[in-house]
């Protein structure tokens, strides 16, 4: 519920102002703590979390190079041995001895105890295949290579591996070949490629990764865990065979490429960036999550803090701002009894020659013979007029004088109550005959106050005789006394129909009236004003919760 | 209390003339004066014959109430004021202790305030100082002080 005490109604449009402003504040506050608090804690998650993702990858790459290394070395290892036995081979046997029956078995059986070597062959120089050992006599025995493009490669470099092949044998597999010192016949082993195969297999390269090899022209030497029969286009831009060690980016995959020294094959890993950091990005998931909730508490905290402050400043500047308005409310009241004072005195003088002058005429018609002046009780009616006006107007230069009379008339020690009823007993002729009721609901054992009697005597009439208009014919006016913490209140609750928001504010402006005009002054809300304020305490006034209006005043107890 | 003279002192000429006149008309002796040094020369030279003097205790060259106590140096007089404005009870108690005895509010109304209050008030005062006098071979002769400034009733 509003409460006015003798708030000056621009003041209003001023605390709408202050609240916009405090509201403008609030919010810059709360932007720039969060701006302060926020800002430094994104960058530092960003910059970990970029930081954290490159050092990842970093880790992710050494490890694919240190794979692709071990396996390209396996990978020369194993072609190396396979090379260097059948060299060994054909350097220690001839031609007649391994071409005899029997003995090429039992070189083959000699040399292929790890199971990867699928047939052994001879070659001679013609190219005609003289013996063989191995699943396929059948077909091969009668086989010439003379036109074989590896025969030729193997008589005129002494040795060859070929591409992976699966041929009639059915099976993915190569060939390696060497020719004797004199290069007058070749040896030739069929390897079963399911060693590389095993050996790209176990490769760590994560879901989503991917190990084969390539020939040069970019063919796949080995199956893909993907189950890709043939490169993209791109892919084989990006994965150039042959030569050192190679990290790619590209596509979300991590390449790792390196030319094998044994022959033309490139060794390709590929490692899903996204599932090889899926770690990485579970952990930035957790970090993102506790940024949000720390960010929310920093928001949350922070407004919290903000709000708190700013509602205490802007109560420090409320009460601050009503201390002004009271204390300009009273520099005007005192001008107000200033001028009141001197209008009075300059009125009154007037007035009193003014009855004077009616008066001694009035006086002078006494002397005249009344059958000599027709209209002698015309004019004795005049003066009447004359004299009555100057009491009206008497009347009112002594009402503003209430302004400026002080309270240094004696104050005594009283119990409201007391006056209270005083004063109801002065208005409850004129309350019965408006049919007004005056309840009371006044504290027992009230504690008494300091006051000036008649001055607080004339505000509670003010009150009152304002409340009767209020209410005109049939109501009621609700007395009630009561005290809080050293401060006694009475207060005057009226059956009327209350007044507007305007009329709140300014009902205690001097000569502010709702009054029909030459029915009130709209000074005796303004003098009691003064008069309770001089007193040290306090008028307000408000509307009631069921209609009416309720003026308190509050004094304080007697010390 | 016909026949107590009385001294009209204000600053304000048309009502010193108009309660003069109408003070005469009723058979008193009156005089008016507009200045409070005025009003202390014709005291002296009247050898204080004013038993009332009715006093604005606002004049141009001085205050009322030491007019007051310097008149009544020179015979016993009684106080009245007549006040544009209500005094302060403090500032009225300090009057009263000048020998006041009344203050009006103007605008009073002489013919009311006269019958009503002024005179039963002076007769009063004086018929005291006259006992205290007849008591004391010296002291104050003077009653009444009748003041602008607490005035009387016209």
């Amino acid at each position: 519920m509003k409460m006015y005490t003798a708030t000056i109604p621009a003041s209003a449009i001023k605390v709408r102002s202050r609240e916009s402003y405090y509201a403008r504040q609030k919010r810059l506050f709360v932007l720039v703590v969060i701006l302060v608090a926020i800002i430094p804690l994104l960058f530092i998650s960003w910059t970990a979390s970029h930081f954290y993702q490159k050092s990842w990858l970093d880790k992710t790459t050494v490890e694919l190079t240190s794979l692709a290394n071990s396996r390209r070395e396996i990978i020369d290892l194993f072609l190396d041995s396979q090379e260097n036995i059948l060299a060994g081979y054909a350097e220690l046997y001839d031609f007649a001895w391994l071409n005899t029956p029997g003995n090429l078995e039992k070189l083959f059986k000699a040399m292929n105890r790890q199971g990867v070597i699928v047939d052994l062959g001879l070659i001679a120089s013609d190219g005609s295949h003289r013996n063989y050992t191995g699943p396929f006599a059948e077909h091969l025995k009668d086989k010439n290579y003379a036109e074989a493009h590896w025969f030729a490669e193997v008589m005129q470099n002494g040795k060859y591996i070929s591409d992976v092949f699966t041929g009639f044998r059915g099976v993915p597999h190569f060939i390696v070949a060497v020719t004797d010192p004199t290069r007058s016949w070749v040896l030739r082993a069929t390897i079963n490629s399911e060693l590389f195969n095993s050996l790209l297999a176990s490769a760590e390269v994560g879901p989503g990764g991917d190990a084969f090899i390539l020939n040069r022209q970019g063919e796949l030497q080995t199956p893909s865990r993907l189950e890709i029969t043939a490169l993209s286009a791109e892919e084989k831009n990006i994965l150039a065979t042959g030569g050192d060690l190679t990290i790619h980016h590209a596509q979300g995959y991590l390449y790792a490429t390196t030319g094998m020294k044994s022959n033309d094959w490139t060794l390709v890993l590929k490692t899903d960036i996204a599932t090889s950091l899926a770690d990485f990005y579970r952990a930035q998931k957790r970090d993102h999550l506790f940024i949000a909730c720390a960010a929310l508490l920093v928001l949350a905290v922070s407004t919290t803090l903000v709000r708190s402050m700013m509602n205490k400043v802007e109560g420090a500047d409320q009460q601050r701002m009503v201390l002004y308005d009271r204390i300009r409310y009273s520099e005007k009241m005192a001008l107000i009894g200033r001028m009141a004072a001197n209008v009075a005195h300059e009125i009154n003088n007037p007035l009193q020659i003014i009855g004077d002058q009616a008066g001694w005429l009035d006086e002078l018609l006494d002397d005249e013979d009344p059958a000599q002046l027709k209209n002698s009780e015309e004019y004795r009616t005049a003066f009447a007029k004359i004299r009555n006006q100057v009491k009206r107007a008497s009347t009112i230069t002594h009402r503003l004088l209430g302004f400026s009379r002080s309270t240094d008339g004696l104050k005594t020690k009283i119990n409201i109550n007391t006056l209270v009823e005083e004063t109801v007993s002065f208005l409850e002729k004129e309350a019965t005959n408006h049919r007004i009721a005056i309840r009371r609901n006044l504290a027992p054992d009230l504690p008494e106050v300091l006051t000036d009697t008649t001055q607080l005597q004339q505000v509670f009439l003010n009150i009152l005789n304002n409340a009767f208009d209020a209410i005109g014919n049939d109501g009621a006016v609700t007395i009630s006394s009561s005290v809080n913490e050293g401060q006694l209140a009475v207060e005057f609750a009226d059956s009327g129909p209350g007044l507007s928001e305007e009329a709140l504010r300014r009902v205690f402006d001097p000569f502010f009236t709702t009054k029909k005009a030459g029915s009130g002054t709209g000074i005796g809300l303004s003098i009691s004003y003064s008069i309770v304020e001089r007193l040290g305490g306090m008028i307000e006034v408000r509307n009631g919760k069921q209609g009416g209006c309720i003026f308190r005043v509050t004094l304080p107890v007697a010390p | 209390m016909s026949g107590l003279p009385i001294l009209v002192v204000d600053d304000e000429e048309e009502f010193v003339s108009t309660l003069v006149q109408r003070l005469r008309k009723r058979g008193l002796s009156s005089e008016g004066v507009l200045t409070g040094t005025a009003a202390i020369a014709i005291a002296i030279a009247a050898g204080s014959d004013f038993g009332v003097v009715l006093l604005d205790m606002r004049l141009p060259d001085m205050d009322g109430a030491p007019v007051l106590q310097e008149i009544k140096k020179y015979g016993p007089t009684a106080g009245w004021s007549s006040s544009p404005v209500t005094p302060r009870p403090a500032k009225e108690r300090k009057a009263s202790e000048t020998g006041l005895l009344t203050t009006r509010s103007s605008p009073w109304n002489l013919k009311h305030c006269w019958k009503n209050r002024t005179q039963p008030e002076i007769t009063a005062h004086r018929a005291l100082q006259l006992q205290k006098e007849h008591r004391t071979t010296k002291g104050n002769r003077g009653i009444s002080l009748f003041n602008r400034e607490g005035g009387v009733q016209s």
